[in-house]
């Protein structure tokens, strides 16, 4: 009875292994480069904090189902998880507001910011976002 | 026999998984604390492109969007494309990407794109936008800025 349950036990292990290593060989391929260019306000190719700014808040907006004015963990459950959405929710009320949204989102911009040049190229932004999924 | 080796294989199995766990928290700068991580960005930054649509409300924009010359040459069937056009545009169309009309009757088209986006003190949603009306092959630009109203729809400010 026992050795069934190991049985089981590792199947299951074996299961989610190989749905995890699907997900790593195929990451959903995102098309964040058509958002660079928009918010890249002065075309100089580089996204500076005012643009990054705005180009989260467009990011707040869209994510914000029917437009409430704050985030609930539904609004961005496939991006983060609900340990993370926790941990930005400071106040404990369910809700993300935009400035705890842009507070967490800068402190991104600062470690994708290698150079420390105050500006995101679209490879230092490529290259953290697959930092993050190695 | 059979039951020590399975046990031993599935200790061996766990303990992989929380090696693996520990080292990747261990491995995260401490930079990334408090940020919404490389992962999340990327899924963020993507979904930003068309948009989360949310429901379009039926009630269209409050006020004509165009006045002046051109605005009175538009008539009730341009002006109520336009309003749709507007409406689809503030509620839903990604900062950038225009949402266009055209009346085949009248030969009039025009589109509408929002530049920006930002929240009011309230937590209520503005966006500026662009907005161009060709008249007999003649285009005429625009910039405005609308407010989302309790009801849905948007209200143009400036």
């Amino acid at each position: 009875m026992k050795s069934v349950r190991y049985g089981v036990f590792i199947a299951l292990v074996v299961v989610a292994s190989l749905a995890e290593l699907a997900i790593a060989q195929n990451p959903a391929k995102p098309d964040w480069g058509e958002g660079f260019r928009t918010h890249d306000e002065n075309g100089d190719g580089k996204i500076d904090r005012g643009e990054f700014q705005n180009w989260m808040v467009d990011v707040f907006f869209h994510r914000d189902t029917n437009h409430k004015g704050y985030l609930v963990f539904a609004d961005i459950q496939n991006s983060m998880s609900l340990e993370g959405f926790k941990v930005r929710d400071s106040n404990g009320d369910g809700r993300l507001t935009l400035e705890e949204f842009l507070n967490s989102l800068f402190q991104d911009f600062e470690a994708a910011d290698v150079n420390k040049s105050g500006s995101l190229s679209m490879e230092e932004i490529g290259n953290y976002i697959k930092a993050a999924r190695k | 026999m059979q039951r020590k080796i399975m046990k031993g294989f599935v200790a061996v199995v766990l303990i992989g998984i929380l090696t693996t766990s520990c080292a990747t928290m261990e491995e995260k700068p401490k930079t990334t604390v408090g940020a919404v991580g490389g992962a999340a960005l990327g899924g963020l930054i993507a979904a930003a492109v068309g948009g989360n649509a949310a429901a379009i409300a039926a009630s269209a924009v409050g006020g004509a969007l165009l006045g002046g010359v051109i605005g009175n040459m538009l008539d009730e069937r341009d002006k109520r494309l336009e309003a749709e056009a507007a409406q689809k545009a503030l509620e839903t169309a990604p900062t950038g990407s225009p949402v266009a009309w055209q009346n085949p009757d009248s030969g009039h088209s025009g589109s509408v794109t929002p530049v920006k986006t930002y929240q009011t003190a309230s937590g209520g949603y503005c966006r500026e936008y662009q907005q161009t009306v060709t008249i007999d092959g003649k285009q005429e630009k625009a910039h405005g800025t609308a407010c989302r109203q309790p009801d849905g729809s948007w209200k143009i400010v400036k």
